[in-house]
């Protein structure tokens, strides 16, 4: 289904599975139903791109993550904005926290200002939303560089906040203070995507570097890799089945020096455990065909 | 037309290390051209329930993905310790 005009950011179902959220670079996320693909509605508001959404719980509230600095808080159902979050640098990523009462935010630097990362109070019970942010954390450059995240989740019971780099670096933030409790080092490229499963009990990295991770979320062991041999831009945890799905692609500068191989569209199903790829699915302007 | 993509995609590469959107924007009007064999498939999720997926891609279509019974049903394969203990139990 066509809803947008430039490239899908990000796609999130909600927590009961009947919705589903998308934000491209067009300035307006939308929402659909998944059981027959209409569109509910649109978010209007936003003047850059969006680059993440976080739907919380009970499907009453959602959060985008903007280029145009702000983060917006919007009532799902009729679509109107109940709050802005403005940041001082483009906004990469949003993340509710368990009980929907909190979210954090990832902004990337900008001019003088380093990367941030914000923490916020939404309250639900109508009393007003304050401005500012409750925890706000510095990333400062390391060296010379600038290393900015690229994602951000928090962990089971909000007992962490877990932020990936472009770097392949995933750092744990204490919420309450803002302190580093712990870093490892992933991937050796960016890491493009980090995604949870429903208990929260692990997570998957997928990377630049054509590998995709699945990591203990308690101890931070990484338990199985995928690899692929194009760069893994997201990948999701099937809940029913000891499946992860990867979708990737070829970049399109490389479609001109490789020979052979034409980027194609897919996404590509593993096996959990066994870590061997068993399907694909290529989809075009046309028919999806499976292949094995 | 593989010359054009190239451009493309440089173009956005150096942007990106400016990390200024607006910028962005206006390299994709002027360059951009849609090419089918080049697209990123960007995002997937997964529905909770488990019978349908997502994915969204470079051309901004959203693609929905209706499981077969056949994936539904695919049992996955069980390492021969399981097989040997429920031998063992019977």
């Amino acid at each position: 289904m066509q809803g947008h005009e430039r490239p899908i950011t990000v796609i999130q179902y909600n927590y009961d599975g009947d919705l589903l959220f998308t934000a491209s670079k067009d300035l307006v996320p939308s929402v659909w139903w998944t059981e027959n693909g209409e569109r509910l509605g649109t978010y209007e508001g936003h003047k850059g791109a969006i680059w993440d959404l976080d739907c919380d719980r009970q499907s009453t509230r959602l959060l985008t993550a903007s280029a145009d600095a702000t983060c917006k808080l919007w009532a799902v159902q009729n679509g109107e904005c109940l709050h802005t979050y403005v940041h001082r640098g483009p906004v990469r990523g949003v993340s509710w926290a368990t009980g929907s009462k909190m979210f954090a935010t990832i902004s990337d630097p900008f001019v003088e200002h380093n990367a941030k990362i914000m923490v916020f109070d939404a309250p639900s019970d109508g009393s007003p939303y304050p401005e500012g942010p409750r925890l706000e954390i510095d990333i400062p450059k390391v060296g010379t560089k600038r290393v900015n995240p690229t994602n951000i989740q928090w962990t089971a019971f909000n007992e962490a906040l877990l932020v990936a780099y472009d770097n392949g670096m995933i750092k744990l933030y204490d919420p309450s203070n803002g302190d580093l409790v712990d870093e490892i080092m992933a991937h050796e490229k960016k890491i493009n995507r980090l995604q949870f499963n429903r208990e929260k009990t692990l997570f998957i990295t997928s990377s630049a570097d054509f590998t995709s991770k699945l990591y203990d979320a308690v101890d931070l062991k990484a338990l199985k890799e995928y690899k692929t041999d194009r760069p893994v831009n997201d990948a999701v945890i099937s809940e029913h089945k000891d499946h992860i799905l990867l979708g990737g692609g070829q970049e399109a500068m490389s479609v001109t020096t490789t020979s052979g191989k034409v980027g194609k569209f897919e996404t590509r199903f593993f096996h959990l455990v066994y870590e061997e790829e068993f399907g694909c699915v290529k989809g075009h302007f046309g028919p999806i065909n499976a292949c094995t | 037309m593989c010359q054009g993509t190239f451009w493309t995609y440089q173009c956005l590469y150096v942007v990106l290390l400016c990390c200024c959107d607006l910028f962005l924007v206006i390299v994709f009007q002027f360059v951009c051209s849609p090419l089918s064999y080049t697209l990123l498939n960007i995002t997937v999720a997964i529905n909770p329930n488990g019978r349908n997926y997502a994915s969204g891609a470079e051309d901004g279509y959203v693609r929905l993905h209706k499981f077969d019974k056949s994936y539904l049903d695919m049992k996955d394969p069980v390492p021969e310790a399981d097989e040997e203990e429920k031998v063992a139990e019977e």
